[in-house]
C-alpha cells in the first residue's frame, strides 16, 4: 500500500551526519479537538505496546481544544502523564513497551519566559466569555455587526466558548485564527529544529478540528510569518490525518449538535481542503459509515466518547508517515492516503487487517495485552523467584512509579483494559482480543494457540508456560532498577510466547 | 530449548547421587573385602589395645599331623603270665573275656587303619619279639602258649624309647601294668623308675603318653604285684584293670588317640600331650546380659567364632553384666570334653576385675540346632562381672590339666585281693607326669579381652 | 567417616540393644547416613532441577510443595532406617523407632542445606523456601 525508497548512500551518509548534529528529531503532533485527543490517546496505546516511530525520538503531543473540561482530552492528558512518568523512570532502548519519549511542549527545552505550562494542552487563556463578548461585537460599527449577523447565528454568537466551538467551525476558524500569536506558538517556533515533523489531526466535521486544522497550517507554512525558525517550518515533512464521519449522534430535538449537518459540513471542508491545503507532504483520509449514535454531548466533561477502530488508525496514519524518510514525502508532492480493510467486517480482528498494519500493531498490541493480563490476573499474586528478585510484593504496593504503571494499565477511566474493552463496543468495533477469557491460549480471536492434544506438557501458552520463562529470562537481564528490569522482561517473555506459541496472526 | 543446554551442567549432581545411594555398608560385603585383604584379622593380636593376651595360633605341625597319616604304629601286647586271665584258652562253651573281645577288635582296627602307614605287631616277653597280626590275633583269641616270666615295665618302657620312639610313630602298649618291685623297699621309688626309663635313652621334650584304663573279667592266675601275697588261682570274681598306653611324640599321640582310641569308653589320662587352642568366641546374642557389645575392631564385619573382646558400657552390682563364651572341644579327648571335669578345671583369670566364671555347660540339642553362632561350639561358660573395666584388660579361660579321679579310685597299695584295682598305679603316672617338667601345661588358654565401652 | 556418623546418631544414645553396637557403628550408620545424604540431595536435586528448571514447571515452587517433598524426604529417611536396621537383622527393639525419628530429622537437616546451597541454580525455585 504505501511505497518506500531505497535512501541513496550518499544521501544516508549526509543524513546520519545531520542526525548526529540534531540529536533528538521530534514528532510535533497537534490533535485538535475531541477526535485529536482521542487518536492521540490510541498512538499512546500503541507507544506503549512498544509500536516503532521511526525517524524520532521524541513526540509532542499539543492537545488544541477550547473545551478545557472535555472527558476525552482529559483523560488523553491522563494518560500521556502516566506514559511520560513511566518513560521517564525507563530511558531510551532499542526496543521494549513505552519505547518513545513523549514529552510536553515545554519539556523540550528550557522556557526563559515560564510563560508556557507545562501540559500537553494548548492555553486558550480563560476564554470564559461568550463568543459575542470574545468579538466585541457590542462595540462594533454597524457595518461590522451586518457581516457578523450574515456569517453568525444568534445562537453561535450567545453560545460560552468554553465547551468549544460546538461543531462550528466558523465559529471556531475566529478564535484559532489568533492562536498563532500565543506565547505556545512562538515556544514551539523558537524550539522548531531541521529534521523535525508536524503532523495535525483533526475531524473533518467537527467544529474544532474542521476549522483549526487549515488554520494552523496556513499559519505555519505562511511565508510572511512572524515566527522564528520559518524554513525550518515551511521544510518539514508535514502530514496530517483528517477523519470523516464515522459516528452519529442521538437526534435530540433543540441539540446544539446535529449529526445530521455531518455530511454537509465535510462535504463544505472537502471542497475547502481541495484549494487551501498548501505545504502538507501526506493526508490521510479515513471514514466509515456511521455508527452506533453516541450520546449528543455537545462537550464539557461528558463528552467521553468510546475508544473507536477509526481512531486507532488514524493513529497507524501517524506510524506511517513516521516511516517515510523525507526525501521520500518531498518526491512527488503531496501524498494522499485513504484505509481499506482486508474485509469489511463489523468486528475487525488481526486477520481483517491489510498485511502492512498487521505488522505493525498485531505482535506489539498482544504482547501488550499479555503483559496487562498478566499484570492484572497473575503478577499480584505470583510467588515465583523473578517476581522476589524484583521485590514486586513490596514495589508494587510501595514504589509511586510501579502504581503509575497500574494506572495507565488498568484505569478505570483511561487504562489499557478499558482502551481495548471501548475499542471492542462499537457497531463497528476492533475485537482482535477476547477480553473476557483468563486462558492466554484464547485471548487473541480467530487465532488460539495451538496445543497438541497429546502433549501432556505443552499447555501452550500457560501460566506455568509464562512463569517459568519468567524466572528464567529474569536470571539473564543485568539490570539494576526494578521496574525497567520488570519492564523488560515482560517484553522479552511476550515476545518469545509470541515468537514460540503465536507464531503468526 | 535453553533448558537442553543447562541439562549437562546438572550431570556431576545426578552422577554424585547416583554413586552415593549404592554405596552402602553390608556385613556380607565386609566378609568378602576381609577374606581377600587378610588372612584371618582375628589372628592378629590387638595390639592398640594394652594388656591384652596375644592369641595363641595354632601349630602348624599338629595341623599338618592330622592331615598326614602316621609313620608307623607299633602295637606291644604283653604275654606275660599275669594276663592269661584276660586271654584264657577258649573255654567248651566258647565263652571269652571282654578283653578278648576289646583288644582283638582294637588290633583288627589298628591293622585296618589309614591313620598309619606301617602298622607293626609284638609279643612282649623279656624283649619284643616281632609278629604278625594274625599270630598276635590269634595269640589274644585263642590264650597265651607259653607265658612268658613277669615283664618289668621300666625296662619295657625303656626299650620302647630307645627302639621305637620316632617322629609320626606311636608305640601302643596293652598290658595290666602291674608294676612288681624287687622288694618292697623300692615301691617309693616307682615314679623315679618310671621318669628314669621315659629319659634314659634322652631327654624327648615331645614325649607323651596317653593312658586308657578298661577292666575285663579273668579267668586265670592272679599274680598280685606285691608276691609275697602269693597268687591266686582260678581268678576271680571281679574284674580285673588292663591299659593302653599309647608312647610317642605328643602330636603322633594325640593323632592316633583321636583316630583310633577316641571312640572307646574308657578311663583316660594324658600326659605331655598338647592340643591346638579349641575354637572360641563370645556370644552376644546367647544368655547375654547387661550393657556390652563386642569391642572388637570391625566386630560387625567378622565371622562367629571369633570374638575377642568384652566392650562394656554400663557395669554394677544392680546391672551386672553376663556374657557367655562358646567353645568348640570336640577336637579334645572325651575327658576333657566332661562337663564335670569343665566345671572342676575350667579356671577364668583376670586383671583388675571382679569377672567370675558362673558355669560351664554342653551344647544342647537346641543349641546346636540353632541358626545362631552357638550353634558351632559345643561348650559354653559364662561368666559375670559388675565392676566397669578402667582400661583394656586380659581376661583368660583356661583348662587346668588334672589328674582325673579314675586314677586314684583304680589306685591300691595292695592288690593281693583282687579287685578292680591296680598296684600303684598313681605312682607310676606320677613318673609319667615327671615326663612334662616341673611346671604343668594348661589344656588350653583362651584369652579374651575386657574394656570400656568408646 | 564412621566415626562421624556414629558421632551423629549417637547423640541421641549408644545403640540398644547393647549387643548390636558394633552392628550399628559399622554399618548401620555409615549406610543410612550416606543414603540419606544421598536421598536428601536427589531429591533437592529432583525438586530444583528437575522439577523447577529441566521441566520448566513453574507453579510448583511454593513452600508448601517445597514442604511436600520435605515431608517426603522426612518419611524416605525413616523407613531407611528401619529398612536398614531390619535388612541388618538386629534385634528388634524400641531404639530402632528412635533412630529412625533421628534419621528422619537428620533428612530434613540435610534436604534444607541442600535446599540452601542449590536452590540458586534453580530456574523456578531459586527463591524457595524463602
Amino acid at each position: 500500500m504505501f511505497y518506500r525508497e531505497e535512501i541513496p548512500s550518499t544521501s544516508a551518509q549526509f543524513y546520519a551526519l545531520s542526525s548526529s548534529f540534531q540529536l533528538m528529531a521530534k514528532l510535533f503532533l497537534f490533535g485538535i479537538g475531541g477526535t485529536g485527543s482521542r487518536v492521540i490517546r490510541s498512538l499512546t496505546m500503541l507507544l506503549a505496546a512498544g509500536v516503532d516511530l521511526p525517524n524520532c525520538d521524541r513526540v509532542v503531543p499539543i492537545i488544541i481544544d477550547p473545551d478545557a473540561h472535555n472527558g476525552d482530552m482529559n483523560r488523553t492528558v491522563q494518560l500521556l502523564q502516566s506514559y511520560q512518568q513511566i518513560y521517564k523512570r525507563l530511558g531510551p532502548r532499542e526496543e521494549g513497551f513505552f519505547k518513545t519519549d513523549i514529552s510536553t511542549l515545554s519539556g523540550i527545552s528550557q522556557d526563559v519566559n515560564g510563560s508556557v505550562k507545562d501540559t500537553f494542552i494548548f492555553d486558550f487563556g480563560g476564554i470564559n466569555q461568550s463568543f459575542r463578548q470574545y468579538l466585541s461585537y457590542d462595540g462594533l460599527s454597524v457595518d461590522s455587526k451586518g457581516l457578523v449577523d450574515l456569517l453568525f447565528t444568534q445562537d453561535n454568537l450567545e453560545s460560552p466558548l468554553t465547551i468549544g466551538f460546538r461543531g462550528s467551525p466558523n465559529v471556531g476558524s475566529i478564535v484559532l485564527n489568533k492562536l498563532v500569536e500565543s506565547p505556545e506558538m512562538r515556544f514551539f517556533a523558537d524550539n522548531f529544529q531541521d529534521g523535525d515533523r508536524v503532523f495535525f489531526v483533526s475531524s473533518i466535521f467537527g467544529g474544532t478540528g474542521a476549522a483549526g486544522f487549515p488554520l494552523m497550517l496556513k499559519n505555519l507554512k505562511d511565508t510572511n510569518t512572524r515566527l522564528s525558525n520559518a524554513r525550518y517550518l515551511r521544510d518539514a515533512p508535514t502530514g496530517a490525518v483528517t477523519v470523516m464521519p464515522y459516528f452519529a449522534l442521538q437526534s435530540e430535538d433543540n441539540a446544539v449538535i446535529d449529526s445530521n449537518n455531518f455530511l454537509t459540513k465535510t462535504k463544505a471542508a472537502l471542497s475547502y481542503y481541495e484549494h487551501n491545503l498548501q505545504g502538507l507532504d501526506a493526508l490521510y483520509y479515513l471514514a466509515d459509515t456511521p455508527d452506533t449514535p453516541y450520546e449528543n454531548q455537545p462537550g464539557g466533561t461528558q463528552q467521553k466518547n468510546k475508544a473507536h477502530v477509526i481512531e486507532l488508525l488514524a493513529a497507524l496514519s501517524i506510524v506511517d508517515f513516521m516511516r517515510y524518510s523525507p526525501a521520500e514525502l518531498r518526491t512527488g508532492g503531496p501524498h494522499f492516503h485513504e484505509y481499506g480493510l482486508q474485509a469489511d467486517a463489523p468486528e475487525i480482528q488481526f486477520s481483517h487487517l491489510p498485511d502492512e498494519s498487521r505488522e505493525i500493531i498485531a505482535k506489539q498490541l498482544t504482547q501488550f495485552l499479555y503483559f496487562t493480563r498478566y499484570h492484572k490476573q497473575h503478577l499480584p499474586t505470583d510467588k515465583a523467584p523473578y517476581a522476589d528478585n524484583l521485590k514486586l510484593d513490596y514495589a508494587m504496593r510501595n514504589e509511586p512509579i510501579f502504581r503509575e504503571l497500574n494506572t495507565f494499565l488498568h484505569s478505570q477511566d483511561s487504562g489499557v483494559d478499558q482502551w481495548l474493552q471501548e475499542l471492542a463496543q462499537n457497531r463497528r468495533s476492533f475485537r482482535p482480543f477476547d477480553l473476557q477469557t483468563d486462558d492466554f491460549n484464547a485471548m487473541i480471536l480467530g487465532k488460539p494457540v495451538e496445543k497438541k492434544w497429546n502433549d501432556f506438557f505443552n499447555k501452550g501458552l500457560s501460566h506455568n508456560y509464562l512463569l517459568d520463562n519468567l524466572n528464567k529470562t529474569e536470571k539473564s537481564i543485568q539490570e539494576p532498577d526494578s521496574f525497567r528490569k520488570m519492564l523488560e522482561l515482560f517484553y522479552d517473555v511476550t515476545d518469545k510466547a509470541f515468537a514460540e506459541k503465536v507464531k503468526v496472526v | 530449548m535453553r533448558y537442553l543446554s543447562s541439562f549437562p551442567r546438572l550431570l556431576p549432581a545426578l552422577g554424585l547421587s547416583l554413586l552415593l545411594l549404592p554405596g552402602c555398608y553390608s556385613r556380607s560385603d565386609m566378609k568378602t573385602e576381609e577374606g581377600t585383604a587378610t588372612k584371618t584379622p582375628s589372628d592378629v593380636p590387638p595390639t592398640e589395645v594394652p594388656g591384652a593376651v596375644p592369641v595363641r595360633t595354632p601349630e602348624p605341625t599338629a595341623e599338618a599331623a592330622t592331615t598326614q597319616p602316621l609313620q608307623a604304629v607299633n602295637v606291644f601286647l604283653e604275654v606275660s603270665g599275669s594276663m592269661e586271665g584276660f586271654m584264657p584258652k577258649t573255654g567248651a562253651g566258647g565263652e571269652n573275656t571282654k578283653f578278648q573281645q576289646h583288644v582283638a577288635q582294637f588290633l583288627s582296627e589298628v591293622n585296618r587303619t589309614s591313620a598309619a602307614r606301617q602298622k607293626t605287631f609284638y609279643r612282649i616277653k623279656e624283649r619284643p619279639y616281632k609278629d604278625s597280626y594274625q599270630a598276635i590275633s590269634g595269640t589274644v583269641r585263642s590264650g597265651i602258649q607259653q607265658p612268658a616270666k613277669s615283664t618289668d615295665i621300666p625296662s619295657v618302657l625303656d626299650t620302647l624309647m630307645t627302639n621305637y620312639y620316632r617322629p609320626g610313630t606311636v608305640s601302643i602298649l596293652i598290658s595290666d601294668f602291674i608294676y612288681s618291685p624287687k622288694n618292697a623297699g623300692a615301691i617309693p621309688y616307682i615314679k623315679t623308675d618310671i621318669a628314669d626309663a621315659l629319659s634314659q635313652s634322652g631327654e624327648k621334650s615331645d614325649l607323651a603318653v596317653s593312658v586308657y584304663g578298661y577292666t575285663s573279667d579273668f579267668r586265670g592266675t592272679y599274680y598280685p604285684a606285691l608276691v609275697a601275697s602269693g597268687k591266686k588261682t582260678n581268678c576271680c570274681d571281679t574284674e580285673i584293670p588292663y591299659y593302653i598306653w599309647v608312647v610317642g611324640p605328643a602330636g603322633a599321640v594325640r593323632q592316633f588317640d583321636a583316630a583310633l582310641l577316641e571312640q572307646q569308653p574308657a578311663k583316660q589320662a594324658h600326659f605331655g600331650v598338647t592340643y591346638p587352642q579349641p575354637n572360641y568366641s563370645l556370644l552376644s546374642k546367647f544368655q547375654n546380659k547387661g550393657s556390652w557389645y563386642y569391642g572388637d575392631a570391625g566386630a560387625s564385619k567378622r565371622n562367629a567364632e571369633s570374638y575377642r573382646v568384652i566392650a562394656v558400657s554400663e557395669a554394677s552390682p544392680q546391672q551386672p553384666i553376663e556374657f557367655v563364651v562358646g567353645l568348640d572341644l570336640g577336637q579334645l579327648p572325651g575327658q576333657y570334653q566332661d562337663a564335670a571335669y569343665l566345671k572342676q578345671n575350667l579356671k577364668l583369670q583376670g586383671v583388675d576385675t571382679d569377672a567370675k566364671l558362673l558355669d560351664v555347660f554342653a551344647a544342647t540339642d537346641q543349641n546346636r540346632a540353632s541358626s545362631g553362632p552357638e550353634s558351632k561350639f559345643t561348650h559354653f561358660a559364662k561368666v559375670r562381672l559388675t565392676k566397669q573395666p578402667k582400661a583394656a584388660r586380659p581376661l583368660v579361660l583356661r583348662l587346668q590339666d588334672q589328674r582325673p579321679a579314675w586314677v586314684a579310685q583304680w589306685t591300691t597299695k595292695n592288690d593281693a585281693t583282687p579287685a578292680p584295682k591296680t598296684f600303684a598305679l598313681s605312682s607310676l603316672l606320677d613318673g609319667l607326669e615327671a615326663q612334662g617338667g616341673a611346671e604343668k601345661k594348661p589344656i588350653f588358654e583362651v584369652p579374651l579381652t575386657l574394656q570400656p565401652a568408646e | 567417616m564412621k566415626a562421624l556418623f556414629r558421632s551423629i546418631y549417637e547423640l541421641i544414645g549408644a545403640p540398644q540393644p547393647p549387643a548390636d553396637t558394633p552392628v550399628y557403628r559399622d554399618v548401620i550408620f555409615p549406610n543410612i547416613g550416606l543414603l540419606n545424604i544421598g536421598i536428601s540431595l536427589a531429591l533437592v536435586v529432583i525438586f530444583y532441577y528437575v522439577i523447577n528448571r529441566m521441566m520448566g514447571v513453574a507453579t510448583f515452587n511454593k513452600g508448601r510443595h517445597w514442604a511436600i517433598f520435605l515431608v517426603i524426604n522426612g518419611l524416605i529417611a525413616f523407613g531407611l532406617a528401619v529398612s536398614q536396621a531390619h535388612a541388618q537383622q538386629v534385634t528388634d527393639h524400641s531404639y530402632i523407632y528412635w533412630l529412625a525419628t533421628w534419621n528422619a530429622i537428620l533428612g530434613l537437616f540435610w534436604f534444607f542445606i541442600f535446599s540452601l546451597i542449590l536452590r540458586k541454580g534453580s530456574t523456578n525455585a531459586s527463591t524457595t523456601p524463602f
